[in-house]
């Protein structure tokens, strides 16, 4: 029973009766909300249902009267500076700054450099800013021409100066004023090429055109004969077969007897030993002396007798002449002639365009419903091309070092 | 003293030429800017004779330079702004990549450009030589003025080079320059003779573009960079030359229509200059137009040339006033801008309906105009006092130089061939007939192709015996005309066989073979006696002159041959046509 005391300090109380009512209940959260209900009612209403001017007020001005001790004290230097500050109240004769010896001009200068610096710098600025890029540019002279009329000559200080300066190009070499080819830029067209041509015309642009479609085909079937093979015959067949397999065969030879390769061999290593005797070098140094009197003796008498050969050698001499002079001619016709055709100046040869025609059926009589064929950008191309200003250049297709490779996905190899 | 050893390679043409590999390789550039720098300044790359010599051995076919034009390049100050740009692309590339989208454009804003105007100076030295490289500029400048903007071609260009081709085109109209036209199926070639110079050019059909798959873009766009460049200068030079504004202004202030606030006033002044339409301003005042008077030369030799000259000279200006007082008007279905410049360049007035184009002068209600130029085979003519004609007409006439009779180009018929005006026949070479219709007219013969056709249709229905004499006349003198070396005679023959054509009687028939055979003969004696004293060494060469000659009237005997069979076939269609 005393175990059971202590464990129920609490006395176990009956809610039930007015006495507990009035003692045991603790109404506090109930008194507080009411009292709260109360103070808003004396106030006005809920708060919720305020203005936001009668909650809020905003703080505009910065009100020094609100608070006029604390300005004073922001503005007052740090206490902890006060080291810094001289501690004796004598006050030194020369102060530390100052410069000895300054004169007037130096300041002067240092004030101009001063101010071209600023203008320098200024003018740096105004054209950074001010710079437009723009494609119509204006020139300061649009006239290039107008010293043409003036034919001054300037002297050749002025040109020596020029050059140093580099305000006028090096000299320009001689071939840059000829032309790379005589060719027209613009080309005339035929005749045929007309949006309404003439019948005869029309006909004979036809034959040109045929003329080298003609010539492509006769180029083409010549190549077809050259490599023509018959292979589908068996016998040919088995002919290349026959050869093809005995490549390697042929090539054993009969070994020869071994006595003659020694005796070959000897003979080439075995020098005879054989010695000149004295009269025969003397006798030789005779013979030669001789012949070698013998020929200049022969050689005068040609020179000689060549007086009576005049008239055929004359005829040897202009005809060489002749011929060096035709030569020297096909040489020149050959040099003007690359002046008239396109030249080989790349890797590429120069490939002709087609004619521009309109076949029969193609032509209609009226301008509105022209066919129109050849592009003239196409031809400006070949055409530079032709004059041998450009190179003629093939599109290049992209070369890899490495095959692509290309790999599936497992998960959709494995897919089923 | 001995002479150090020549060595193989140092001397001659292996030093004399520079591969292009090398001469990147000394000029530190790259490929393409390389390329474009032999562009600009006019270095082309040459064939050297030798090629195993420069090649050192090698027949590897390369592209060689000179060395001197190469050490020439070094100095270029172009180069400095390639390697700008390069440096430029470096830092704009790496303020993308970091996302500064400021730096990035104000490093646009400040993009390095390069001038070409120094080396215009440097390539063309005067005038005349400019003058002389033009056909090259001006057609790649009406070709770029029908591009569309891409990637490559920038839209500024595309402007540019139609601004420069419109003024160069007022500059032909001013001076009335233009002598020859010509439509071919590839475009339209016109020739025009500026300051002594014949200056030919191509612009395309004004059709949709379309873009060729071999051709190098930028190679072609550095070409038109510098020929606009180039051709500005032209074009500055050439208005100062007949004293008009440049760039140019419109002599009268244009009333601006409806809302200004729609368009600026600037855009509709280039819009109507490129119109072609109205007249330019003028920087001298009060200029009253004379004709040049031909100056006379007293004591000159060539009386003949000078004559020539002369007759010339009265040509052009007869040929300059072709269509002066004549007022035409253009349909909608045709090529309203090559129609206006060759009418506006022989002096005529032409207008276009005013909802096509900017600078629509007069309507079509228009009474006093006299042309109107139509392509569709039926009109619903509306007005009696005009003619309605074909295009064809405006380009025939000019380069017959004479205005030619409308009737053949009514819309709906069928026209006569378009000839190129840039054949020049020799005597002796074919003529078609149609042609040489056209001379005769241009002679002062009433008779046009038209009316012959009629004539000798008429002649084989009325009479055969008529036919037949006239067949026989023309016969006896086509001999006449092919016979070699009768040059004088044989245009005396073609006179005389012209003007009796008309009087195709058989009397005349019958006078006419005798009496030129007796002179013929004698003077065909006297040249083979001539022909006999010629030497044997000179002999040869001319026998094979004679030869060449004889071939070409042989082929021109076959051409006539062919035509007249075709002409036949012709007729008979028509008369089995009929015949139904």
């Amino acid at each position: 029973m005393a175990a059971c005391a202590v464990r129920n300090r609490k006395a176990r109380v009956n809610k039930n009766k007015k006495k507990s009512w009035r003692k045991h209940v603790d109404i506090k959260e109930v008194e507080d909300y009411l009292e709260e209900k109360r103070v808003e009612e004396k106030t006005g209403g809920p708060v919720s249902e305020k203005p936001d001017e009668a909650l809020f007020y905003l703080h505009k001005k910065n009100n020094p009267q609100e608070n006029p001790g604390k300005e004073k004290s922001w503005k007052k230097p740090l206490r902890c500076h006060d080291i810094l500050l001289p501690n004796s109240a004598v006050v030194p004769p020369i102060k530390p700054c100052q410069r000895r010896f300054v004169s007037g001009k130096k300041n002067r200068l240092r004030a101009l450099r001063k101010a071209s610096n600023l203008k320098k710098k200024k003018k740096y600025h105004e054209e950074r800013t001010t710079k437009e890029p723009q494609l119509n540019r204006q020139v300061s002279d649009p006239d290039i021409w107008k010293d043409d009329e003036s034919n001054v000559k300037e002297e050749d200080f002025v040109t020596y100066y020029n050059e140093i300066t580099r305000k006028r190009t090096p000299k320009i070499p001689n071939h840059h004023y000829q032309k790379p080819s005589l060719l027209p830029p613009i080309e005339v067209p035929h005749p045929g090429a007309s949006y309404n041509p003439a019948f005869d015309e029309h006909q004979e642009l036809l034959q040109e055109a045929l003329t080298k479609e003609m010539k492509h085909e006769h180029e083409d079937k010549k190549l077809q004969r050259a490599l023509k093979v018959n292979l589908c015959e068996p016998e040919f067949l088995q002919k290349m077969w026959l050869s093809e397999m005995s490549q390697g065969l042929d090539d054993v030879v009969d070994e020869p007897e071994d006595d003659t390769v020694e005796e070959q061999l000897k003979s080439s290593y075995i020098r005879p030993e054989v010695r000149k005797t004295k009269s025969k070098r003397r006798r030789e140094k005779e013979r030669k002396l001789q012949k070698k009197k013998s020929d200049e003796e022969k050689l005068k008498r040609k020179r000689d007798h060549e007086v009576y050969r005049l008239r055929s050698i004359k005829r040897d001499i202009s005809s060489s002449e002749e011929m060096s002079k035709a030569r020297q001619q096909r040489k020149q016709q050959m040099l003007a002639g690359k002046m008239y055709r396109p030249l080989r100046l790349g890797r590429y040869k120069f490939q002709e365009q087609d004619l521009e025609l309109n076949l029969t059926e193609e032509l209609t009589g009226s301008l509105r419903s022209v066919k129109v064929d050849g592009n003239i950008l196409e031809d400006r191309y070949k055409s530079f091309q032709k004059r041998n200003i450009i190179e003629p250049r093939v599109r290049q297709k992209m070369k890899r070092k490495y095959k692509l490779k290309r790999l599936e996905k497992r998960s959709h190899r494995d897919f089923k | 003293m001995a002479r150090k050893p020549k060595k193989k390679g140092e001397s001659g043409a292996a030093t004399t030429y520079i591969s292009r590999k090398q001469a990147l390789k000394k000029l530190q550039l790259s490929l393409k800017d390389f390329r474009r720098l032999c562009i600009l300044k006019g270095i082309y790359p040459v064939e050297p004779n030798n090629k195993k010599a420069v090649n050192k051995g090698s027949s590897v076919p390369r592209t060689f330079y000179y060395l001197k034009d190469i050490q020439f390049l070094a100095h270029e100050p172009v180069i400095l702004k390639f390697r700008d740009f390069k440096v430029f692309i470096k830092k704009l590339r790496k303020a993308i990549a970091k996302n500064n989208p400021d730096t990035a454009q104000k490093l646009r804003n400040n993009q390095p450009l390069y001038k070409l105007d120094h080396i215009v100076k440097e390539r063309y030295p005067t005038f005349i030589d400019a003058i002389r490289d033009l056909d090259d500029a001006i057609s790649m400048c009406f070709l770029f003025a029908t591009f569309p903007k891409s990637r490559i071609i920038h839209a500024e260009l595309v402007h540019l080079c139609k601004r420069l081709t419109v003024e160069f085109m007022h500059y032909v109209i001013e001076s009335k320059s233009l002598r020859k036209v010509f439509i071919s199926i590839k475009g339209y070639y016109y020739q025009a003779e500026i300051m002594g110079q014949l200056v030919t050019w191509i612009v395309p059909h004004p059709l949709s573009y379309c873009h060729p798959s071999d051709v190098d873009f930028k190679i072609m766009i550095t070409f038109t960079e510098f020929y606009t460049t180039m051709l500005g200068f032209v074009n500055f030079k050439l208005f100062h030359s007949i004293n008009l504004y440049y760039p140019p202004k419109l002599q009268e202030d244009l009333a601006l229509e409806d809302d200004s606030e729609l368009f600026d006033r600037d855009d509709l002044m280039s819009e109507a200059v490129a119109a072609l339409n109205h007249s330019l301003k003028s920087v001298v005042k009060d200029s009253e137009e004379e004709e040049p008077q031909f100056d006379e030369f007293p004591q000159q030799e060539d009386q003949e040339k000078m004559d020539l000259a002369q007759k010339e000279q009265v040509k052009i200006q007869k040929l300059q006033k072709l269509f002066k007082g004549l007022r035409f008007f253009l349909n909608r279905e045709v090529p309203r801008e090559s129609l206006v410049f060759i009418i506006k360049a022989f002096d005529g007035e032409v207008s276009w309906d005013k909802t096509l184009f900017v600078g629509a002068t007069y309507d079509e209600s228009d009474e006093t105009i006299t042309h109107q130029i139509v392509d569709r085979p039926n009109v619903n003519k509306q007005y009696i006092n005009r003619y309605y004609i074909q295009p064809q007409w405006v380009y025939d006439s000019i380069n017959a130089c004479m205005l030619l009779p409308v009737e053949d180009y009514f819309p709906g018929e069928i026209l006569p061939p378009h000839l190129s005006p840039f054949v020049e026949e020799k005597e002796g070479d074919y003529i078609p007939p149609e042609k040489q219709a056209l001379l005769d007219m241009q002679k002062g013969l009433k008779k046009d192709i038209r009316q012959k056709q009629v004539d000798s249709e008429n002649e084989e229905e009325k009479s055969d015996e008529e036919q037949n004499s006239s067949e026989e006349n023309s016969e006896v003198d086509n001999e006449e005309l092919t016979k070699p070396g009768k040059r004088k005679s044989s245009s005396v023959i073609i006179d005389e066989e012209a003007e009796k054509k008309p009087k195709m009687t058989v009397k005349a028939g019958q006078f006419e073979p005798e009496d030129i055979n007796a002179a013929e003969r004698q003077g065909r004696e006297e040249r083979k006696l001539v022909e006999m004293m010629i030497p044997k060494k000179k002999k040869r060469l001319y026998d094979k002159i004679m030869y060449g000659q004889r071939r070409k009237s042989r082929e021109a005997e076959h051409l006539k041959v062919k035509r007249a069979e075709f002409d036949r076939n012709q007729k008979l269609e028509k008369r089995l046509s009929r015949g139904k």
